[in-house]
């Protein structure tokens, strides 16, 4: 269905590009949202895919990839670009403390939940950026390694080892959360 | 950890697994140990949601490409999709290769003559009481020139180097930084190069 709309948008109906960014907006913005912990960055970030990919949407090929593989290739080289000019590599707790949780069971359980969040972002965000991208399109994003790969620009290989290195440092780093 | 170790852990989540690798997994306990640990993390990363986003982010992106195609793209938007390779190297890193480049280009071009009159070639001298007249204030006309590179990339006169003036604009400009206040080739009283087509000592 995407891959209708990219040819109908290349033929000049650019309403159509309106249903290629609500059908991917969420999955894009959880990514981006995964990589900066940040909502407004990853906002900002993501209007800049989306409209990039949108001036170069006549340089998509089909036959090399597919549509979302193409434009995540696109966010991931914005967001590393990004975050390489504000340095980010420390975790805002500020932010984990004042997102607001989609359910909310009850004060107890949102205290627990708020805490395994907040570790959870820790350990992620301690990662580098190259493992942490592998991480969040696999575990997040549920990409496959080979989906993985063509965005990333490396090896399958390369994806594999990246994701081992990853999921090992988290276990690490999480070993008191999982023991309990 | 050994090769079949790392080999299983690194397919772990793929559809389809060797036997060597099945049969790994029911014997190794630090692959078994392994794979409990990833399961908890899958039970738990649920636990770090999203925030709401906007619920105008595809209004917003549609009214930006409106307004885009109204005022046409930018130059440095359309620099920048031309141009849409990311280089590896930093951008101050290639400015700076581009300013000395534009610099070398720009003195080639400055120093550029393309009516040279003679050419030596290797193993060639020149000797006796010829008045050279040096066009650079700054070097004194040699009496006895001898060139030591026969291609014709470089003249050796009197242990300076010079840069033929027939190879201005062919990318001796490079050398630019090397010959410093060389650049400026020796001519004699008639105007002529001290280079000569003949092969003879002259």
């Amino acid at each position: 269905m995407i891959e209708e709309w990219v040819e109908q948008c290349r033929n000049g109906q650019v309403r159509s590009y309106a249903q290629i960014v609500r059908t991917l907006q969420h999955r894009m913005l959880n990514f981006l949202y995964r990589m900066t912990q940040n909502r407004e960055m990853a906002e900002d970030i993501g209007q800049e895919v989306f409209l990039k990919a949108f001036r170069r949407l006549d340089q998509y090929d089909r036959a090399k990839a597919s549509f979302s593989t193409w434009l995540f290739t696109l966010a991931r080289n914005l967001c590393l670009d990004e975050l390489r000019k504000r340095r980010m590599n420390l975790v805002s707790l500020d932010d984990a403390l004042t997102e607001e949780a989609s359910v909310d069971p009850g004060p107890f359980q949102t205290a627990v939940d708020r805490e395994l969040e907040t570790k959870i972002k820790q350990a992620i965000q301690s990662l580098t950026p190259e493992f942490r991208e592998v991480f969040v399109l696999k575990e997040y994003g549920l990409f496959s390694i080979e989906e993985i790969a063509a965005i990333t620009g490396s090896p399958t290989g390369t994806v594999k080892s990246r994701l081992h290195r990853a999921r090992v440092m988290l276990q690490e780093k999480l070993a008191p959360m999982l023991a309990s | 950890m050994n090769q079949i170790c790392r080999q299983y852990q690194e397919s772990l989540g793929e559809s389809t697994l060797s036997d060597e690798l099945l049969r790994h997994i029911e014997t190794c306990e630090q692959c078994q140990e392994f794979v409990r640990r990833q399961e908890a993390i899958h039970r738990i990363l649920p636990a770090w949601k999203t925030p709401d986003f906007s619920p105008d982010f595809t209004l917003e992106v549609m009214s930006r490409i409106a307004e885009e195609n109204k005022k046409g793209k930018t130059l440095i938007a359309t620099l920048s999709d031309l141009f849409h390779a990311r280089l590896s190297i930093p951008l101050p890193v290639g400015a700076l290769a581009s300013f000395v480049l534009f610099l070398s280009i720009s003195l080639n071009f400055a120093l550029w003559s393309n009516q040279p009159d003679t050419v030596l070639y290797s193993g060639q001298t020149r000797t006796g009481n010829q008045n050279l007249t040096s066009v650079s204030p700054t070097t004194s006309p040699p009496s006895e020139v001898i060139q030591v590179d026969g291609d014709g990339t470089s003249q050796m006169f009197q242990g300076r180097f010079y840069v033929p003036q027939n190879l201005y604009g062919t990318g001796a400009f490079l050398l630019v930084p090397i010959i410093g206040p060389n650049l400026a080739p020796e001519t004699d009283t008639n105007g002529n190069q001290y280079r000569t087509n003949s092969k003879d000592d002259i």
